[in-house]
């Protein structure tokens, strides 16, 4: 079955989740959140995040009766091998779809920031090795690189939303729910997207041991970036106003503009911040890829997943090449969201068979 | 019987003993009359004049024992025994009475096959054959020439112990004991090499190892199958987990005090004899960072040296990449002056910054390994005619700008901060592929590379302890030993990856 070697403590356990959360999603969230509910985003963002903790919270339920099985092999047991393995397939294509755009959007910002001249094939790919690299070592060296990186990163994103404050205005958030709460919770669905990853839970609890308190660090995994990203799109919002972050395409970015230090050796804050970023996007890329490559590998009954990191990569890529230009890999990336959304649904869905038929039982 | 040189010692027909002296003695010379250090010494015993011989090695043996101890009795001391008892020694009891009332020496044993025999008189041993009797005698009188304990030279402390272990396994051992009298302290012997019969020792202290490494080890060193081990440095090839990998997994240590802490905190110390270099194991990757005058000098300054030593190899793996990408792909990331005083002093320099780094980083690993090879004087002559007249000749020759010899220099010192040269190596090492991903892709090359380093890192383990806790997996309260050397008050408790029986190291 699994490798009994692979046990994932209890810190690994949240920082796998926190980084499949966080990542990518973090340059574009101010603007999608602005475009989604102005002002209110700021109201929106923790109902979301609420949300999804809900979600969270079904999932580790589920999870917890099936200890030993991964998403991709419990539902067959719930739904049946037919039902089952269509959903699997469902959560397998919108995994590498989500991979594919991350890629994307990853390569896209890197030449755009720091290689203008560099084909955006030679970024995803490079970057995609890593990542098959990482991934090929196991879980435990994916959840160890998890938690090197990601206090950096958190530490470094809480510099990044505290360093420009001088530049906030609480005007910016004034008024609100100018028209009405209707707004906010119709921005509930975009901003959800972006709460996104924390399915990472179902495809590791064969890897956590007895003794690890799963819920508990799971949640933490999921609330963290929750409050990152509240605070970071309070932050954009309160800096350039509903109307700038929504026009412009990284405004997270574009708040990195703005640092200023006097006798620093870096004058490009923005650059500076993107190496980080790198980080990020590298374990969120990661994360998703060995999800793809485990859940495919399951979907055939497959107990190794180490072939499939090999034949999802060109997928990866191309669907990451796909799109012919910015605005298509967004709107793509958007509607890929939505997908995420009626996997979630339809997960709970399968929830509530379970809990049927083990009443019936 | 075939000639010594044509017949390898298991192919050896008859290697058991025979009571006739003479038959013996032919078996044995036949092996090693060739060489010209045996010695066969033959002598007659007593009034009865037992037939009897000696056989050692010259050079191994300490000339003063055996004359006085062994020979001196055999001529002398029998006659006195004789004389007191009233009669000779017969042939019969000439055995026991060599062992009981002749040879005055603590160390002494009985060996019964021609194999053991040989084993004996090459490690040192002399070897007594008496007529009539199918076993020899072995006695220790080992002496040889050797070095004697001086400072170790590859880790240099300012405050500490200035003994280094030798290359004489019984000083090393004795060293080790003389800084512990646990009674628990284990220090086993065994033998490895089918030629070299090189001898090993590995040193724990029971009750606070885990047993698993003990086994591990044990099993490993049984593994081994080669013909000679000639130093340390082999054995540790030959018992890390992964071969295919820059970073070393055991740490090699000359220090004695060194060996017994990494002993208390729960690991094991493998001794080889011929080398002056002992081996811990397990070791992490944060332990090639430690010196023991971290834990003698006041714990605020170790922490700032030590952190100053996970700095220094950032830049030595980072500082070449870094300004490659700085400055042939990003020069608005620095401050506009710096960028116009590099691109000015890159001016007149015809190469790319790729080439004028590997040319100039090449130059220093010239440098380096020339003044490591050579005698001393002659080797600090080579470091300041490499360093000031190269580095200053090529500016003003306009084949490097004066940035890239700052560059060079500061990757230079950051490496040699590293107190472990098996790491330094390793670290400096890695600045090459690093420098040939930031010439592709700039400064996210760099960052690339990082990653890549740190995952193959997070895949290492040594003897199944991860080779980067307590980073990955965070192990918070080893922290209190990791970046920074917290006050000895904090440190209670010894490292749970080692997953000691004994974990508590200090009271309250």
């Amino acid at each position: 079955m699994y490798n009994t070697e692979d046990k994932l403590t209890n810190t690994q356990i949240m920082f796998v989740v926190i980084s499949s959360i966080f990542g990518v999603t973090g340059l574009l969230l101010p603007r999608s959140a602005a475009e989604a509910a102005g002002a209110d985003s700021l109201i929106t963002i923790p109902i979301a995040g609420l949300i999804s903790l809900i979600f969270l919270n079904i999932m580790l339920k589920l999870n917890s009766n099936y200890p030993d099985k991964i998403i991709v092999e419990y539902v067959q047991d719930i739904l049946g091998s037919f039902l089952g393995k269509i959903y699997s397939f469902a959560i397998t294509l919108y995994l590498v779809l989500v991979a594919g755009t991350i890629l994307r959007i990853f390569a896209d910002v890197i030449k755009g920031l720091m290689l203008p001249q560099t084909p955006l094939e030679v970024i995803m790919i490079t970057m995609l090795f890593t990542s098959m690299y990482l991934i090929m070592n196991g879980i435990s060296s994916l959840s160890k690189v998890c938690e090197i990186f990601m206090p950096i990163i958190i530490i470094v994103s809480l510099i990044l939303i505290f360093l420009p404050l001088k530049h906030f205005n609480i005007e910016e958030f004034y008024p609100m729910f100018s028209n009405g709460i209707k707004p906010a919770l119709i921005g509930i669905p975009k901003i959800f997207t972006a709460f996104l990853g924390f399915e990472i839970v179902a495809f590791i609890t064969p890897f956590a041991s007895e003794d690890n308190n799963i819920w508990r660090y799971s949640m933490l995994g999921l609330l963290i970036p929750v409050c990152i990203y509240t605070l970071l799109v309070f932050t954009v919002i309160g800096i350039f106003g509903v109307n700038t972050t929504s026009f412009s395409i990284y405004p997270t970015l574009e708040i990195a503009r703005y640092i200023n230090f006097p006798g620093a050796f870096a004058e490009r804050f923005d650059i500076f911040f993107m190496l980080f970023w790198v980080l990020a996007s590298f374990s969120t890329l990661s994360c998703y890829f060995y999800m793809s490559s485990l859940s495919i590998a399951k979907l055939l009954d497959l107990n190794y997943y180490r072939p499939f990191a090999v034949v999802l990569a060109p997928l990866i890529f191309l669907f990451g090449i796909f799109p012919a230009n910015l605005q298509k890999v967004f709107t793509y990336f958007q509607y890929i969201g939505y997908v995420g959304i009626g996997i979630i649904i339809v997960y709970v869905i399968i929830y509530a068979i379970y809990m049927i038929k083990k009443g019936g039982n | 019987m075939k000639k010594a040189g044509n017949i390898k010692p298991e192919e050896q027909v008859d290697l058991t003993l025979s009571d006739d002296i003479n038959e013996n003695l032919a078996k044995l010379k036949a092996f090693l009359e060739e060489s010209s250090d045996i010695v066969f010494r033959e002598f007659k015993l007593g009034l009865n004049e037992i037939h009897c011989a000696l056989t050692y090695v010259d050079g191994l043996i300490d000339k003063e024992v055996v004359n006085n101890h062994i020979l001196k009795s055999f001529m002398y001391q029998v006659t006195i025994l004789e004389d007191n008892r009233g009669k000779p020694i017969d042939n019969s009891e000439a055995f026991n009475g060599v062992k009981e009332h002749v040879v005055s020496i603590g160390e002494i044993d009985e060996v019964v096959t021609l194999d053991e025999a040989m084993h004996s008189i090459l490690s040192g041993d002399v070897v007594i054959i008496i007529d009539g009797f199918n076993k020899f005698i072995s006695v220790s009188a080992k002496g040889w020439p050797n070095r004697g304990i001086t400072e170790p030279e590859g880790e240099v402390t300012i405050r500490g112990a200035r003994e280094g272990f030798t290359e004489t396994l019984r000083f090393n051992t004795a060293l080790l004991r003389r800084r512990c009298k646990d009674p628990n302290l284990v220090i086993k012997g065994t033998k490895l090499g089918k030629r070299s019969q090189t001898d090993i020792a590995y040193a724990y202290i029971r009750g606070i190892v885990n047993p698993r490494f003990v086994e591990e080890v044990e099993r490993r060193l049984r593994a081994i199958d080669i013909d000679a081990i000639i130093d340390s440095g082999q054995v540790e090839q030959l018992i890390q987990d992964n071969y295919l990998t820059p970073f070393p997994q055991i740490q090699p240590t000359e220090r004695p005090d060194k060996a017994i802490a990494n002993i208390f905190e729960g690991r094991i110390v493998i001794i080889v004899d011929n080398s002056p270099f002992a081996l811990i194991l397990p070791s992490t990757f944060q332990q090639f960072f430690q010196s023991p005058d971290d834990y003698y000098e006041r714990w605020m300054f170790s922490s700032a040296i030590r952190f100053l030593r996970w700095l220094a190899s950032f830049f030595a793996i980072l500082t070449p990449g870094i300004y490659i990408a700085i400055a042939s792909f990003h020069p608005g990331f620095i401050p506009t002056e710096l960028a116009i005083s590099i691109a000015a002093s890159r001016a007149t320099v015809p190469f790319p910054v790729i080439v004028e780094a590997v040319l100039m980083e090449i130059t220093i690993e010239l440098l380096r390994e020339a003044g490591a090879r050579l005698p001393k004087p002659i080797g600090s002559t080579i470091s300041i005619v490499g360093g000031i007249i190269i580095g200053d000749a090529s500016v003003r020759a306009g084949i490097a700008s004066p940035i890239m010899v700052i560059v060079v220099a500061i990757t230079a010192i950051s490496s040699f901060i590293i107190p472990t040269y098996s790491l330094s190596v390793a670290i400096r090492m890695l600045r090459f592929p690093i420098m040939l991903l930031a010439s592709i892709l700039g400064l996210y090359g760099v960052i690339l590379g990082f990653i890549i380093i740190i995952t193959h890192l997070v895949t290492l383990k040594s003897f199944g302890v991860d080779y980067f806790t307590p980073q990955a997996p965070m192990r918070l309260k080893e922290w209190r030993d990791y970046m920074f050397r917290l006050p000895i008050q904090t440190q209670r408790y010894r490292p749970k990856s080692l997953s000691p029986i004994d974990r508590k190291r200090k009271g309250n």
